[in-house]
């Protein structure tokens, strides 16, 4: 099996954990004495200062060859956050009918149904959930319209919904990279509107095979602070 | 010299405005402009807008007499509070400076909506000695997307350029004189509000850019603190202001204020309700495992039937501490399974039962349909979450799972079966680590701080039975330098703390026997022996009345103590002082999010009386509150700041670090640390702990379950 490679899941920010490190410094003190939130600040710092740069896309490619993808025995996917500069490779975890839990060796979770990513875990603002049940259908009929329900945890553990109308539409025919080989692949694009008119739109696309009608890469929005995730079936 | 000191001071506080600077990464939305007070407003005055709801800003402003530091918070939608803290070199020509602490709140009467502008009334400086203390009305109106008008009427402070007859005078002759009261501060100064003159102020703010706003403002404050008079109305009383954010929550700003004096200001802005660190960082739980053999891919051959027992019960704490969570208690029937369980590492306990739930369904053979987990803290069960383990294996992933999971569990009492078989816990616990310690509001040197080594060990004796104990060494700090004398007239139990850091170096903290227990469905107790605290030693006693559903809880406290020598020693030599103190407490957790305590009884210098506090409580943990004790000691008596009161933060850790952990930083904000209202710190109190694992708080963050 190939290399897992961390998923970073946070740029490195030393000034935001400086000042927060004085923020508790200043505020333990003065009440239940307790040592401890001083060492796990100085702790989180340390990690932070140390930890590796984080792992983009390109770097987490170069370190696959062909010959390594190509020998791979299972289900093999390269997920990349360009907004959080983060890439991992990930192995199916657990599979529960359509609905298949991938996850590298980091502790990030990316959950799909029908390759439609329903949930993540362990990204910090993750997508609790996403009801996008009739989106891969959609997509194989290449039109129409559907509808999308997301929810996060807010700052409070509250659940936020929205619901966004979606259209589809065809983009084109692509080649996807998927480095033991190319697949010619026609794109997909799912364009959501919010009700809401303060929430972001976005535009997932989806590479569906020219020749086998399988969902070969995909890029799908999660949350306004994580952005969108890059998938790449390597290896189905 | 004085350059020095005042550099000094200027670092001292850009450092205590820099610890509260934000990592949000979140926008906070709407931009806002504060004043030199901290408070929504132009230049110097006020303006109608509140701040977002929550919205918490530390402000130090400067200028060539004066240092303003600032606390703001929102406290709702509409009510906006500040407490102040002021450093003034030159005051009223008496050749000295002087040192004063102020609170405002403001609130908003009406929004803004069409043609009609936001209205808000205020109070600056309405407790003590008003030093800034005048009253308003004022008016705000976004005339484009970018420039908002505002116009008001102000009294005291805010009424001395170009001031009129008071208009209230035609309701009441009273309202035409304002005396200038005589107070040690701490009272509130309701007998000057809105009297004496009225003057009116106006200004605009412009938003230039996301970053860049100016303000323009008439000013009807014509007050020089340095000089014993006014500045008369030869002044022109117009400011100006530039602000810049350099960063979305850090704003620095420059102001221009009558003529001839610059001021800078610095703002630090975070918000409770928007993590620092985006989210929840912790890692993915396992998924459930369903028991129709679809978790044989990851799950190995755990969920077999065949496997005994006992490495069931071996795999499931060993999956459990690995999250964190301490298997303490077991009980398996036919059907179903108990668990009693700490949490040692999640700071949302509906997290943990989630975390639990699943290494149940991994672990637990598929003949058991119910999982019931209890919450336990101090090894007393404080809650149980019952769970039917087909509704997780249906619900996982499924639209609505957090609402439809709720409704299928039962959140309830606590009620360990006989049948339990608890497990072999450490006895030993153990830790080394730093500790800072801070005072504040030293006139001569308003932030003090001492860095050292604290080292603590708990030895169990029986599960709920602990002598417990930490130790502190000093390193490195300036506490001990503090030079304030206690010129108290009541034992002085608070007011020789400087004594206690001088002399106090090396010490013991605290050495506590403590016992826990709960001695009814809805009754628990806490007994500790021993040094509770750097200052006092002796027995205390409590009990908590506490239904799992009930929002209110009724507590009952009663110590007898002895002040402890100030080398934080063993013995009570230097005082000779002891005292039976005790409170009898209500506390009540409100809808909205705010908890309501009150606590009737006696304090440590033997006076007596109730303690109030309000706290909003958020979601994810953090506190912001107040309180204030009012007792039988005179005001005079107490001395400056006439009764005790303070203002406390929580903040935990995992709202910063989006690693799950229960650490919280805690701050008591006390303006003035002096005898009376005084209560004992004694660890562990009952009323948090049993709070955070019942049913408000419970099902209020269901959502961490599936997390």
């Amino acid at each position: 099996m190939g290399a897992f490679l961390a998923m970073t899941r946070y740029p490195f920010r030393p000034h935001l954990l400086l000042t927060f490190c004085g923020l508790s410094l200043a505020l333990t003190a003065c009440g239940n004495r307790d040592t401890k939130p001083v060492d796990q600040v100085v702790r989180a710092l340390f990690s932070q200062l140390t930890a590796e740069p984080p792992a983009d896309m390109d770097a987490v490619r170069s370190q696959l060859t062909p010959e390594m993808v190509a020998a791979l025995p299972e289900a093999y996917t390269l997920f990349n956050v360009p907004k959080l500069n983060a890439g991992a490779t990930m192995t199916v975890f657990a599979v529960t009918g359509n609905r298949v839990d991938w996850r590298g060796d980091d502790g990030v979770s990316i959950v799909m149904l029908n390759d439609i990513v329903i949930a993540t875990r362990g990204l910090g603002a993750d997508l609790f959930l996403a009801d996008a049940a009739e989106v891969r259908a959609a997509v194989a009929d290449r039109s129409g319209t559907v509808t999308r329900r997301h929810s996060w945890l807010d700052g409070e553990n509250r659940e936020v919904t929205v619901q966004y109308d979606c259209m589809i539409s065809v983009a084109g025919v692509e080649t996807v990279d998927l480095i033991s080989r190319s697949v010619a692949a026609e794109r997909i694009s799912e364009t959501c509107y919010a009700a809401p008119a303060d929430m972001l739109a976005f535009t997932n696309d989806y590479w569906i095979g020219v020749n086998d009608g399988l969902l070969w890469q995909s890029n799908q929005w999660i949350s306004e602070n994580i952005g969108y995730v890059l998938v790449q079936h390597l290896k189905r | 010299m004085r350059m020095s000191k005042r550099i000094q001071h200027l670092c001292a506080c850009v450092t205590f405005g820099a610890f509260a600077a934000p990592l949000a990464m979140a926008q906070t939305g709407d931009a806002y402009v504060l004043n030199t007070y901290g408070m929504p407003g132009i230049a110097t005055m006020p303006s109608a807008a509140p701040l977002p709801d929550a919205e918490f800003v530390t402000s130090i402003a400067i200028d060539d007499n004066e240092r303003k530091y600032t606390l703001t918070f929102q406290v709702t939608p509409r009510l906006t509070a500040a407490f102040r803290y002021s450093l003034i070199d030159e005051f009223r020509d008496r050749g000295r400076g002087t040192a004063d602490r102020s609170f405002d709140v403001q609130y908003q009467l009406l929004d803004e909506t069409g043609m009609r502008p936001a209205v808000a009334i205020g109070l600056r400086d309405f407790i003590g000695t008003g030093l800034y203390s005048g009253e308003y009305v004022v008016a705000s109106k976004q005339i484009t997307p970018d420039i908002v008008a505002t116009a008001g009427i102000g009294w005291g402070a805010l009424g001395t350029r170009n001031g009129f007859d008071n208009p209230l005078g035609q309701i009441d002759d009273r309202f035409n004189q304002r005396s200038r009261a005589q107070s040690l501060g701490g009272e509130l100064t309701t007998t000057q509000w809105f009297r004496g003159e009225a003057a009116l102020f106006a200004g605009a703010t412009w938003q230039v850019d996301d970053r860049l706003a100016l303000a323009a403002e008439y000013s009807s404050d014509a007050r020089d603190l340095s000089a014993r008079d006014n500045l008369g109305d030869d002044t022109s009383g117009l400011n100006f202001g530039i602000s810049y954010a350099v960063q979305p929550d850090i704003t620095l700003g420059l102001q221009y204020l009558q003529g001839d004096t610059v001021a800078a200001s610095a703002h630090f802005a975070l918000n409770p309700r928007r993590p620092a660190a985006g989210g929840d960082l912790s890692s993915a739980a396992i998924p459930f495992a369903p028991r129709d053999g679809s978790a044989q891919r990851w799950a190995g051959p755990m969920i077999q039937d065949a496997i005994p027992e006992s490495a069931r019960t071996a795999a499931l704490a060993a999956g459990l501490a690995a999250e964190g969570i301490v298997l303490q208690a077991i009980a398996m029937s036919s059907d179903s399974v108990l668990v009693q369980i700490r949490n040692d590492k999640f700071n949302i306990q509906a997290q943990a039962i989630g975390r639990t739930a699943r290494l149940l369904s991994l672990t637990m053979p598929a003949s058991i349909a119910q999982f019931d987990i209890e919450l336990t803290e101090n090894s007393v069960p404080l809650s149980r979450v019952t769970l039917q383990r087909a509704d997780l294996e249906r619900l996982e992933y499924q639209p609505n799972v957090i609402s439809d999971s709720l409704a299928a569990s039962v959140i309830g009492p606590a009620e360990p079966p006989d049948a339990l078989v608890s497990l072999a816990q450490p006895r030993l616990v153990w830790g080394i680590g730093p500790y800072v310690a801070l005072s504040f509001f030293d006139p001569d040197d308003p932030l003090r701080a001492d860095l050292g080594l604290e080292a603590t060990a708990s030895y169990f004796l029986t599960p709920s039975l602990s002598v417990s104990g930490a130790l502190r060494g000093k390193i490195i700090g300036n506490r001990d330098q503090s030079t304030r004398e206690s010129d108290s007239v009541l034992p002085r139990v608070r007011s020789e703390q400087p004594l206690y850091d001088r002399d106090g170096t090396y010490g013991v903290e605290r050495l506590t026997v403590d016992h826990f227990g709960k001695i009814g469905p809805d009754l628990y107790t806490r007994t500790s022996f021993g040094y509770l605290e750097t200052m006092f030693a002796g027995l205390s006693g409590e009990i908590l009345w506490k239904p799992v559903e009930s929002r209110l809880a009724l507590g009952a406290e009663l110590n007898a103590v002895m002040q402890r020598d100030t080398d934080k020693l063993f013995g009570f030599d230097d005082y000779d002082y002891g005292v039976t103190t005790g409170h009898l407490s209500a506390y009540y957790a409100l809808e909205n999010g705010f908890d309501f305590q009150v606590d009737v009884g006696r304090y440590l210098a033997g006076d007596w009386g109730t303690t109030i506090s309000l706290d909003r409580r958020f979601g994810n943990g953090w506190v912001v509150g107040g309180y204030a004790t009012f007792t039988d000691v005179s005001f005079e008596d107490f001395g400056e700041g006439s009764f005790d009161k303070g203002i406390r933060l929580t903040v935990p850790l995992s709202w910063g670090l989006g690693t799950p952990t229960r650490d919280a930083a805690n701050i008591n904000l006390q303006p003035l640390q002096r005898d009376g209202g005084a209560r004992l710190n004694v660890n562990n109190r009952l009323y948090p702990a049993v709070r955070d694992a019942h049913a408000p708080e419970l099902s209020d963050q269901w959502g961490r379950f599936w997390r």
